[in-house]
């Protein structure tokens, strides 16, 4: 960057919970620059913003972050580099180093203590209402052991998620984990309370039980897919509704199974052959149905082959795929090989079915760190808010400081833009309420342009908002909010520049005391060579030669050179022509530290060019 | 068999936790620019016109600037050659022409005290190193 920025504004694939995140900046040598808390951006949920003391130093600045999920309460970091003043190749190139964290062991077993605490209770209920009619004692006792694992593993996965976080109890809920781990425990505790009722009950009233138990654990898979991948996709209905039928489908078949397991040694053969029966009917439809969802979210998740390959998470799904690949040719040689064969092949059933679980706890093992780990979708999604408009900011107070204003422009750069206005009283900071708001738009480079009007329509909230094509062309703008009250009228100034790509420039360096030559590329037939002579700060000569691709001065017709310092009003300088054809100098009183020359140009043959450069005078 | 399935899902297990770590950052180009020299010039550039002290009468001084060993041109080159160049004239440290002649007629205000030298620069418009400049001379015009 060739000026420094005022803040630094990250925008995330989630919404992160701004109690629990933080965006950090350091220079190079690793001191905090950060003049503010890290901040949340008005109307843009998904969005931290973190503001910056003035008047940076060249060098390189590492931006650190760390955000919690509102979604689904995953911990992710990441940092970047910028450079100010620094040629771009002389950064130390670090692609944004981003949330690659590992799942905690922690997170794993807590989420699996959860996953197969449910499932257990499901497929308890299931097979006890399919097979028996109501569940035997049996199933009670593994109805109650999976609700306190459940239990135990609500409040662990979001203990996980505060420990990652590093925040205290207290922060916990007081923010978006509080509000999941509420969430989370109301089924919780009705599924606890069901499977400790069931114990002491017969016949309707066990049924009753049983069936507000299954209930309960349905509705805490539900919770869980709520802060889960799935709610951060779209459409999140559909995903969340998906996602929880594969979770209680795997309820239905692996959890049957292990209930089968348990059931099994205590009835009779007949009773186990007609359970095993009615069981594998069951646990064929959930297959399918855990085959199908499982498909579509991973379409969703992973959107191309190459992230099935090359990502952890793809990595991830491709194993749970081959273990359920395994248990579905483990179920298929029990339905077609072994239940036939019952009662005979009843042991061999059995040792088929133990099997059959320990290779479902394996992908339940895998599930619940997929839960931990994030998809490639998520990092589409960054990239694609990141890809779209960003936003020029600018904040600024009338003269008798009575309000402040913030005007948020999208996406920044010249041609049509939305402009965001709001208007707050300096001393107490809330909004102010005024009746109309203007903006009025002249480019103090260009004064031949005129000032251009542009009303912004109150919103709900109290902010002004309109759309206009007024900054027509790149460069540094003057803008005036007038705040109309009643019969009053505040006024107050601003200052943009229009968001583009930085110029390409070639420094040369010379011994001897010399100043520094700039060569900016303007267009791809012309770049203007520039110094800064004697480049101290006090008098200067700022040189200005437009030159050709072929190495020739560029004739041109007028030139004109404006100067802003930091802090300062755009100023035009007095120049003069030194040669007929295409040599410029401008007389500057340039301060100490970063100054901005814009260049504005019109050749003989009537191409109108633009550049800019800024100098650190002396450096 | 169930103890081989044991190890199959504990192998399954500990490959799932160690796939969700992540990959090392790609390694990092550094670019560092290089200081380049500037040829040093041996023509001899001299302030003729005013002098040192002169009170000069009217609205224009006469300007007039020698030069020995090179050449003046008024083609813009990249191509610098140490003889081959033109006259900045600088006049209150404020650069008032690039001259391709070496006589020239400014502007002037009456009653006002005036410093002024002038320096060889190459076809580029860019110093030579070490810069090849006049002495400074003070001239002063009459009151009208």
């Amino acid at each position: 960057m060739q000026t420094p920025p005022s803040s630094v504004l990250i925008v995330f694939g989630e919404t992160p919970d701004p109690g629990l995140s933080s965006i950090t900046v350091v220079n190079g040598s690793g001191t905090n620059v950060d003049a503010g808390p890290t901040t949340t951006v008005p109307g843009k949920p998904a969005d931290l913003e973190v503001p910056l003391k003035p008047h940076l130093a060249d060098g390189v600045y590492t931006v650190t972050w760390k955000t919690v999920s509102t979604v689904d309460g995953h911990l992710a970091t990441g940092s970047f580099a910028f450079g100010i003043g620094v040629a771009a190749n002389a950064v130390p190139h670090t692609a944004a180093v981003v949330g690659a964290n590992p799942p905690s062991p922690l997170a794993v077993v807590m989420r699996l203590l959860l996953f197969v605490g449910l499932i257990v209770v499901l497929g308890a209920v299931v097979l006890g209402a399919y097979a028996f009619g109501s569940p035997p004692p049996l199933l009670r006792r593994v109805i109650l052991a999976g609700a306190i694992a459940a239990g135990l593993g609500t409040v662990g996965v979001v203990a996980a998620q505060a420990l990652g976080a590093g925040v205290s109890l207290a922060e916990v809920l007081s923010s978006s984990l509080g509000r999941s781990l509420l969430s989370r425990a109301v089924p919780a505790v009705v599924l606890l309370a069901s499977a400790v009722f069931l114990f002491g009950k017969r016949g309707r009233h066990a049924m009753l039980f049983s069936v507000v138990a299954g209930v309960a654990a349905l509705a805490a898979m539900a919770v869980d897919v709520l802060n889960s991948h799935a709610a951060a996709q779209s459409p999140s209905a559909l995903n969340e509704f998906a996602q929880w039928l594969h979770i209680a489908f795997v309820g239905v078949w692996i959890g049957g199974l292990a209930a089968l397991l348990v059931v099994l040694r205590r009835q009779p053969p007949d009773t186990q052959t007609h359970t095993t029966r009615r069981l594998s009917t069951l646990a064929g439809a959930g297959l399918v149905v855990v085959a199908a969802t499982g498909v579509f979210r991973a379409v969703i998740e992973i959107q191309t082959w190459g992230n099935l390959v090359s990502t952890a998470f793809g990595a991830l799904v491709l194993l749970k795929i081959g273990l359920l690949v395994i248990l579905a040719g483990l179920g298929a040689f029990n339905r077609y090989g072994n239940l036939p064969r019952l009662p005979r092949a009843l042991h061999r059933l059995r040792r088929v079915v133990s099997t059959e679980t320990l290779v479902a706890l394996g992908a339940l093992t895998v599930a619940a760190a997929l839960v931990n780990v994030a998809p490639p979708a998520e990092y589409a999604a960054a990239a694609a808010s990141a890809a779209q408009p960003t936003s020029l900011v600018a904040s600024a107070s009338d003269y008798a400081t009575t309000v402040k204003v913030r005007l948020i422009v999208t996406p920044g750069t010249s041609g049509f833009n939305t402009f965001d206005l709001r208007v707050t009283d300096y001393t107490t900071g809330s909004v102010v309420h005024a009746g109309r708001v203007i903006l009025q738009f002249t480019q103090p480079f260009r004064p031949s342009l005129g000032t251009s009007t542009l009303t912004l329509a109150r919103q709900p909230d109290g902010t002004f908002r309109a759309h206009g094509g007024n900054l027509s062309l790149d460069g540094i703008w003057e803008v005036a909010a007038i705040i109309e009250n009643g019969d009053q009228s505040t006024e107050v100034h601003l200052q943009l520049t229009t968001i583009t790509k930085p110029p390409v420039v070639q420094e040369s360096r010379f011994a001897g005391g010399l100043p520094p030559v700039f060569t900016i590329q303007i267009t791809s037939g012309i770049q203007a060579q520039v110094y800064l002579d004697p480049n101290k700060p006090g008098d200067d000569e700022f040189h200005c030669t437009f030159v050709s691709a072929t190495g020739n001065e560029v004739p041109i017709a007028e030139a004109t050179i404006g100067m802003t310092t930091p802090g300062g009003t755009p100023t035009i300088l007095v120049s003069r022509r030194l040669d007929d054809i295409g040599h410029f100098v401008a007389d500057a009183t340039v301060p100490a530290g970063k100054t901005r020359f814009d260049i504005l140009a019109t050749t003989r043959a009537g191409q109108s060019v633009a550049t800019y450069i800024v100098i650190t005078p002396g450096s | 068999m169930r103890r081989l399935t044991l190890l199959i899902a504990a192998t399954m297990v500990v490959t799932a936790c160690g796939s969700a770590a992540s990959g090392t950052p790609p390694a990092s180009p550094t670019f560092t620019p290089a200081t380049l020299d500037r040829p040093a010039s041996p023509v001899k550039i001299t302030l003729l016109s005013p002098t040192s002290g002169e009170v000069v009468h009217g609205n224009m001084v006469s300007v007039v600037v020698a030069i020995s060993g090179g050449t003046v041109t008024a083609v813009y080159s990249t191509h610098i050659s140490p003889t081959v160049g033109h006259v900045h004239l600088y006049m209150n440290n404020q650069l008032v022409y690039m001259s391709y002649t070496l006589h020239q007629s400014l502007p002037v205000n009456p009653g006002v005290l005036y410093s002024m030298y002038a320096e060889w620069v190459a076809s580029d418009h860019f110093p030579f190193s070490p810069r090849d400049v006049t002495p400074t001379i003070y001239f002063k015009v009459a009151p009208s």
